[in-house]
């Protein structure tokens, strides 16, 4: 069939194309072949099916509910996943990724000023010359007993704090983010699903600390 | 005359089977269940694969009626196109077995009531379904729509896929292979089988 025939073709429309004695005599030979009636059992089957689906408790509809989506779509949100799922975890292994629970609302925050008359019943102790100690309660009254010990250069005012005792910093229960502020800095303590200390020293030593010093504790 | 059924629109009725109204979807099935199995049947040549087919057409229509859009075309061609894709599917999966051995089931004949005249009529059906089996499924596709179906050219377009341009084309290719194949037949009723009794 070369090409010249085809455009002939195109031209002609719907009744030209069932129109013409040699397609009248095609289609006349062409109907000899006549298709079987549809069988019985496919009415069966269709209405059962209907009749299943109907049936469905909503619950199950629900959970056998299917979305259509374009198979690149569905490539591309697979590639995505993958890639962000990498990518945390690689993060999380470095240490870069960390929680920032100091963001939180002003109903998880309790920030407890140092009682001048308490600092002998150490919490947080941050070792240095001229030895800081400061001790902290929460709401209940109940001691929070978590210790940390750090260690400072006499020349450079950066604290590394250092938890003694772990396991009791649970008893802190509800107090998501615990700030210690006195005159020589902040010492914070945030709880949750994990503990994290930091410790902002504000002058010592003659002059000022790094902004922030912070240890994820176990 | 037209019943109150017939006048109710596919898409009236489509509602209605959506909202679980069992008589709606009987209506629907009624309508349009012996294209769509006629359909399948000449594509694959097999009443249990175009059962099959047929079946699984409906069955997409229970399960996601919100694929038929109204707007986009009739549900008669929204129907075919969904047999088209089942078939076609079906064709990737067993090209050899649907092309040599299921097109080989017995032919359907037109049945007229003298012996001899059936016999006759069974041998020209038999030999109008290999010429179509024959052809490529996407000739055939158009064949089947057009002389069978009576589809029109903008309707099977739609159902296809395609452009009218290449349904025309398509037609016009697939009736040229059918008048080689069946010339015999074309030109004298039992031509090639005075042809063949010739060579014996």
């Amino acid at each position: 069939m070369n090409e010249k025939d085809d455009n002939k073709d195109f031209l002609k429309s719907d009744s030209e194309f069932t129109g013409g004695a040699d397609n009248e005599k095609l289609r006349s030979l062409l109907r000899t072949w006549q298709a079987p009636d549809a069988p019985s059992a496919l009415d069966t089957r269709v209405l059962a099916a209907y009749r299943r689906r109907n049936t469905l408790p909503t619950w199950r509809r629900m959970v056998t509910a299917t979305i259509p989506v374009p198979a690149p779509v569905a490539m591309i949100f697979v590639v995505l996943l993958l890639a962000s799922a990498l990518l945390a975890a690689r993060a999380l292994r470095s240490g870069e990724l960390k929680p920032d629970r100091t963001i939180t609302s002003a109903a998880q925050t309790k920030t407890t000023e140092a009682p001048a008359n308490q600092e002998k019943a150490p919490a947080f102790e941050v070792n240095s010359p001229g030895s800081v100690t400061e001790t902290v309660r929460n709401d209940s009254s109940a001691p929070i007993a978590g210790r940390a010990a750090g260690s400072m250069d006499a020349g450079r005012s950066e604290v590394i704090p250092r938890v003694a005792k772990p396991a009791s910093l649970k008893t802190v229960g509800k107090v998501h983010v615990l700030s210690i502020e006195s005159d020589h800095g902040t010492i914070q303590l945030v709880t949750g699903d994990e503990y994290r200390l930091s410790a902002t020293p504000k002058i010592y030593a003659g002059g000022y600390s790094k902004p922030s010093n912070e240890r994820r504790l176990p | 005359m037209p019943d109150a059924w017939d006048r109710d629109s596919d898409a009236s009725l489509m509602e209605r089977t959506r909202s679980g109204d069992e008589a709606a979807l009987l209506q629907l099935y009624q309508r349009h269940r012996d294209p769509t199995f006629h359909f399948a049947y000449r594509m694959l040549g097999s009443a249990e694969q175009a059962e099959d087919v047929t079946h699984d057409c409906f069955l997409s229509l229970i399960r996601s009626p919100g694929r038929f859009d109204p707007r986009r075309g009739s549900l008669r061609a929204y129907l075919y196109a969904a047999a088209r894709n089942l078939v076609l599917k079906r064709f990737r999966r067993s090209l050899n077995e649907v092309a040599g051995e299921n097109l080989g089931e017995k032919a359907h004949a037109a049945v007229p009531e003298e012996p001899l005249r059936h016999l006759l009529a069974e041998e020209l059906s038999g030999e109008v379904r290999k010429a179509l089996a024959q052809m490529s499924p996407l000739q055939r596709e158009v064949i089947v729509l057009f002389e069978y179906e009576e589809q029109s050219l903008a309707e099977i377009a739609s159902i296809v896929g395609t452009d009218v341009g290449t349904v025309k084309s398509r037609l016009h290719r697939g009736r040229e292979c059918l008048r080689r194949e069946l010339a015999p037949y074309l030109n004298g009723a039992g031509g090639k089988r005075r042809e063949k009794s010739d060579h014996e």
